[in-house]
């Protein structure tokens, strides 16, 4: 901090007002003065997040395995290299790719198509907007255990009518099925992430005015017109940033699929998430869970940079 | 160019009547002004026009064909808003072009469409900006543009120069009125701005509580209010209004203001005698040191203000406030007692009641 800025304040020299020490003094307090300012944010911050990211990223070239605390320190990349031959990894990334995309697919087309209809004027508005949000307002865990519950054939009648409709083959629970267990977590994700797809798309469909769809429809479009050329456009942005935070938060989102299947049937819907969870917390070791993170970690931020980078584009090309 | 002709109009929300049976006949070419208080229904009745607003009862017909039942796109009419509604992702080219485009129209007809209308609005230098990016005035035309691109059958204009400042409202005023003469399209322009009306209209309509008060030619309407509320709403400074008491003499009839001043009228159409109200326009009074014979009223000057065209004189008898008007420059100052004068043949004589024009 107070190197930039005795090297790069501004440099005011008029040759004949006060001499340039006192100018490079006054523009350094300029320069650290927002810093000061910012200095208990900036200490927080560094504390809680960043001290423990470098020490979490650290642990990544460490071997520390609670049930083995004689064999620490660095390994440098052991860890890494040995992620290259680890079958559980490589299928705990697809699953992470299905479980992201599935449930935010889904959960977008939902919430869009349900921030539509809750942007009508009809009876009773308010009323269903606050229940909508209900699913979001359950405690995870909870949500879990019930649509564990519901895909159990010995208590809920789902699995029957899945059967009833030739959808399963019989009534068996799915989460049970090494081939179908992640299709349990992604439903009940699905349910759970609606209400914040809904809401936030609501919020930005209301503040389109109403006189660009009067206007259009004057201009001769049609239902379909108003909303893949005035609604899609205008939305553009704020879903660019739902959907980026949405994939961050799915991604790193394991509470579902620990409490639903746990990662099984023999680790068949481990996602990256229950991955280092279950090797962090169940296995005890913390320097190869830190490693599986450190993927993570990067995979996330690259694809962070690259939907910023549209997320820009399409602010650019909009009125906003 | 088509006529539009409007058979006992009328919209409910509900048990709240909002326009009550309009009958109008809006003629081909004809540029027409509705203008009234907001809350008069004049903008229900354009978006009922444009096919926004449901119609409750009644029916349309613009040219020879009954629209009262198609969708806006099926009306042939083009609006302009007062937000102007410009699609802010599209550039102005693409915000002419759009209702063209979605008509399927041939891209070679669409981009001759568009550069004609922006040549005649002055738009050739902005077709690729956006919306954002430009002034107040160039947005409405614009918006302007996007309408003329349609050749539609009729403009509908929601009150399009109300977000603009003072200046290029009238700059504005005068280019629409001209883009009118060139184009000639039948065009119906809500305003609550009686100015804007008066200069742009070939007739006005004064709409008052979901009715028509009054329909004619700016100039009628200012010489011949029909009403009491029409005489106060088109004309600024306003009319100024005073009871007085109507009597009968031989086959004449005069009016008493106060003890000092009695004005002889003609008989009245419908009233033997009894308390009327009198309306009379501040340019048409005269203000006197002396006391002049005939009817002159003891006034005092309560503020003086200059406009430089003009002076406006607020003055005030007993608890009756008058303004006066004048293209002169008074010698005189707030507390003068000063004698005010009334032409008599500009007097205008209402119904206490009802409202309604008695001379």
């Amino acid at each position: 901090m107070s190197s930039s800025a005795s090297t790069s304040g501004p440099v005011i020299s008029s040759g004949l007002t006060p001499p340039p020490t006192t100018h490079r003094k006054r523009s350094f307090k300029r320069l650290a003065e927002p810093y000061f300012y910012l200095s208990p944010a900036l200490m927080l911050l560094a504390l809680v997040m960043i001290l423990p990211l470098v020490v979490g990223l650290s642990y990544a070239y460490q071997n520390i395995e609670l049930l083995n605390p004689f064999d620490r320190g660095w390994v440098g990349f052991k860890h890494f290299i040995a992620l290259e031959s680890d079958r559980v990894f490589w299928l705990a990334l697809k699953n992470t790719f299905v479980w992201t995309f599935g449930s935010l697919g889904l959960q977008f087309i939902f919430g869009l198509g349900l921030a539509l209809l809750l942007n009508q004027a009809f009876y009773g508005r308010k009323l269903i907007q606050a229940l909508v949000l209900l699913p979001w307002a359950v405690p995870t865990f909870l949500s879990g255990l019930n649509w564990a519950w519901l895909f159990n054939p010995v208590i809920s009648p789902i699995p029957h009518w899945l059967a009833a409709l030739g959808i399963l083959n019989e009534p068996y629970n799915i989460l049970a099925d090494p081939e179908l267990a992640i299709i349990g977590p992604i439903v009940a994700n699905v349910w759970f992430g609606i209400p914040f797809f809904a809401i936030t798309l609501m919020a930005g469909l209301q503040s389109i005015p109403k006189d660009l769809y009067e206007a259009a429809v004057i201009d001769g479009a049609t239902l379909w017109q108003q909303f893949t050329r005035i609604t899609l456009p205008l939305l553009a942005p704020i879903i660019a940033i739902t959907l980026l935070l949405r994939t961050v938060w799915i991604a790193n989102f394991a509470d579902l699929i620990v409490v639903m299947t746990n990662g099984g049937p023999a680790n068949s819907s481990q996602t990256i998430a229950s991955y280092i969870f279950s090797t962090a917390y169940k296995k005890l070791d913390f320097g190869y869970a830190s490693a599986v993170a450190t993927v993570l970690l990067l995979l996330l931020i690259i694809y962070a940079a690259l939907l910023f980078g549209m997320r820009k584009k399409l602010l650019e090309n909009s009125g906003n | 160019m088509s006529a539009v002709t409007l058979n006992n109009f009328s919209k409910s929300y509900g048990k709240m009547s909002v326009l009550s049976g309009i009958d109008l006949t809006i003629n081909s070419g004809e540029f027409i002004a509705l203008v009234g208080p907001s809350g008069c229904g004049k903008s229900t009745l354009l978006r009922m026009i444009a096919g926004l607003e449901e119609i409750t009862g009644g029916n349309i017909e613009i040219g020879d064909r009954t629209v009262t039942d198609l969708a806006p796109k099926d009306r042939n009419i083009a609006m302009v808003f007062q937000s102007y509604a410009l699609y802010p992702h599209l550039s102005v080219r693409s915000n002419m072009g759009f209702s063209l485009k979605l008509r399927k129209v041939a891209t070679e007809k669409i981009t001759s469409a568009i550069n004609s209308a922006s040549t005649m609005l002055g738009l050739d230098q902005l077709l690729e900006r956006l919306p954002k990016a430009l002034s107040g005035g160039q947005r409405q035309r614009v918006a302007m543009g996007r309408a003329i691109v349609r050749r539609p059958d009729v403009f509908l204009f929601d009150e399009p120069l109300s977000n603009l400042d003072a200046k290029l409202r009238v700059q504005m005023r005068s280019e629409i009125k001209s883009l009118h003469q060139d184009i000639k399209t039948t065009s119906i322009y809500v305003t609550h701005d009686q100015i804007e009306a008066m200069t742009m209209a070939d007739r006005i309509v004064v709409m008052n509580k979901g009715n028509i008060e009054q329909a004619g030619a700016p100039l009628d309407i200012y010489d011949r209010p029909e009403s009491k509320f029409v005489a106060g709403f088109i004309g600024s400074p306003a009319m100024n209004f005073f009871t007085a008491e109507y009597k009968p003499n031989g086959s004449d009839g005069f009016i008493n203001i106060n003890d000092e001043c009695t004005i002889p009228l003609p008989k009245l159409r419908t009233l033997q005698q009894g308390t009327v109200e009198c309306g009379i326009r501040p340019e048409h009074l005269s203000l006197s040191k002396e006391k002049k014979t005939g009817h002159s009223i003891k006034v005092t000057v309560d503020v003086v203000e200059p406009t430089g065209l003009a002076t406006i004189v607020y003055l005030s008898f007993g608890d009756q406030k008058i303004c006066f008007y004048t293209s002169d420059r008074p010698d005189i100052g707030p507390g003068d007692t000063v004698y005010l004068q009334l032409s008599e043949n500009k007097l205008h004589l209402f119904d206490v009641n009802t409202g309604k024009r008695l001379n």
